[in-house]
């Protein structure tokens, strides 16, 4: 864990605000950018933020230590986020959720003349993430992008870490299968062009 | 190493070895990597693919801008240390009272004075044209929104009067305030305090009468100050440079921050500690992070090895401890500062 990260929390705790903002400047966008994975709401999402935020500062004399500040984060996170759509009775199965994100229509890929390389392949990434269910979405994102162990992503998720290793698989092969596809059309259609 | 001869694409990702070596930069040769290619040829290509996948999933770009966290931390933050009671309605509140100010003004109605409570005490009226006027009359800062998103930190006493134009977004200042300004390239943002005129696209900056002078400090972006009347030969301030303008002589002079804050955070963020480091090398982490010129005899501190932990503390604190540990002394030079030292042992 990074060394300050535990000043930080600890400082918190007792309720020093410069350490709140500095905690909220290292990882709101992270919070932000995993919250996007099953809340698609934007403003929903920065409002569940918010609430978050303030319900932590609230009870920061009752919270725990912890040796992971990003991933304690994460679940707090993921708790409010869930706990507000089951009260909202928007709690949507994540597979059900699936298959109408399966059909959805495709955005058209960028003009191949205009775009870098490198752009276009972030793009055709972005593309081909948004087929997958949130799950798989956030499954990937917090192996690939954050980096997490397996041990972490299932007590996050509270699933056993056999279920995670199978999720993650099949969350892996649906990505590439629809990535290979696309590469399959992108090079078809320059062979045509 | 036989396992690898059945290996998928998905097993390369999932292999914890795998993904380390691409995140090291996944140069093949000499690598482990390299070995199975050369036992299982047919593998190179998943290789590549897997390695590619692996650095997009890494760099996907954010979905949320930096002025929008800036803006949601600083909500938070502002619950969090509002002493009124919940501050972020009253906020809200008060754009709209702007707005409907704005439409009554626009009718011919002029005067809105204490029509808002509480509010009224700090934010007060607005006169007979279409500009809005912000007091700030009470003991604390006061932040206030203006109609094009940008955001005035008032101190006790000062006072803002906004002119939004098709061709700019005009301000007087009359005493000390901090600008976060709302980024619009089509009408540039101006401020007009003292006889200076300090004028931007989008930044953030503190503008603070000094005696007879005033000064502009720049925190993030481009500013460009100018005597009024002379705008079209203006001077450039980058992050923690300062322009003070001097009453008596009518001259404009560059120089330093007071108290300069850090530009590039990721330079010191990712560097906090240093271990064993060359000083030379500290000093240009320290130039990039604050964006100050750092003048320095790069031989005579060749022998200059320093173990720190830097932290939060003010950046002449950083320079003192620095040059205390090497014997060195520092001194501001116009816009830098410059390092002098007879080297190390």
């Amino acid at each position: 864990m990074n060394p300050n990260d535990t000043d930080i929390w600890k400082a918190f705790r007792n309720g020093d605000e410069a350490a709140f903002e500095q905690l909220l400047v290292r990882y709101y966008r992270a919070m932000f950018d995993y919250g996007l994975r099953f809340q698609p709401d934007e403003e929903q999402l920065r409002d569940d933020l918010h609430d978050l935020m303030i319900t932590l500062w609230e009870r920061r004399a009752h919270l725990n230590e912890t040796s992971n500040l990003k991933f304690y984060l994460f679940k707090a996170l993921r708790n409010q986020i869930l706990k507000g759509k089951r009260s909202q009775r928007l709690f949507v199965d994540h597979e059900g959720v699936a298959e109408a994100e399966l059909h959805s229509p495709e955005s058209p890929l960028p003009d191949f003349a205009e775009v870098e390389a490198t752009q276009r392949q972030t793009a055709q990434i972005q593309q081909v993430i948004a087929k997958l269910s949130r799950r798989q979405q956030e499954i990937l994102h917090l192996k690939f992008f954050e980096e997490l162990s397996n041990e972490q992503i299932a007590e996050l998720l509270q699933i056993s870490r056999a279920a995670t290793a199978n999720l993650l698989y099949t969350a892996l092969r649906s990505f590439k299968d629809i990535w290979r596809r696309k590469a399959l059309l992108a090079i078809s259609i320059l062979l045509c062009s | 190493m036989e396992k690898y001869a059945t290996y998928t694409l998905e097993d390369f990702m999932l292999d914890d070895a795998f993904r380390k070596w691409v995140n090291a930069g996944g140069v093949l040769r000499g690598s482990v990597w390299e070995q199975v290619v050369h036992l299982y040829p047919e593998k190179i290509e998943l290789i590549d693919e897997a390695a590619l996948l692996l650095r997009q999933l890494k760099n996907q770009p954010t979905a949320i801008s930096d002025e929008q966290v800036v803006r949601d931390i600083r909500a938070i933050m502002h619950r969090v240390e509002g002493k009124e009671t919940v501050v972020r309605p009253m906020w809200r509140r008060w754009t709209g009272y702007a707005a409907a100010a704005v439409l009554l003004a626009g009718l011919g109605t002029y005067l809105l004075t204490g029509q808002t409570g509480r509010v009224g005490e700090e934010i007060s009226y607005f006169n007979d044209s279409q500009d809005l006027k912000y007091v700030n009359s009470g003991r604390d800062q006061k932040e206030v929104t203006l109609p094009d998103g940008s955001m005035v930190r008032l101190l006790p006493g000062s006072e803002v009067i906004y002119r939004s134009q098709p061709a700019g977004r005009d301000v007087q200042l009359a005493g000390e305030a901090f600008f976060q300004v709302k980024r619009d390239t089509l009408r540039p943002f101006s401020v007009f305090s003292g006889g200076l005129t300090t004028r931007v696209l989008g930044t953030s900056f503190t503008i603070k009468p000094e005696g007879k002078d005033v000064s502009v400090t720049v925190a993030t972006g481009k500013v460009s100050v100018s005597k009024a009347g002379e705008e079209s030969s203006p001077l450039v301030l980058t992050p923690n440079q300062r322009a003070v303008y001097h009453n008596a002589d009518k001259k404009i002079v560059k120089t330093l921050a007071e108290a300069p804050v850090v530009v590039n955070r990721e330079q010191l963020q990712t560097r906090l500690v240093f271990d064993e480091e060359p000083a030379g090398n500290i000093f240009r982490a320290l130039q990039k992070a604050y964006n100050i010129p750092i003048s320095f005899d790069e031989a005579a501190l060749r022998n200059c090895q320093v173990t720190l932990p830097f932290r939060e503390e003010p950046f002449f604190q950083k320079l003192d401890v620095l040059c205390r540990t090497i014997g060195a002394k520092y001194t501001v030079a116009g816009d830098g500062v410059r390092i002098e030292s007879n080297g190390c042992e």
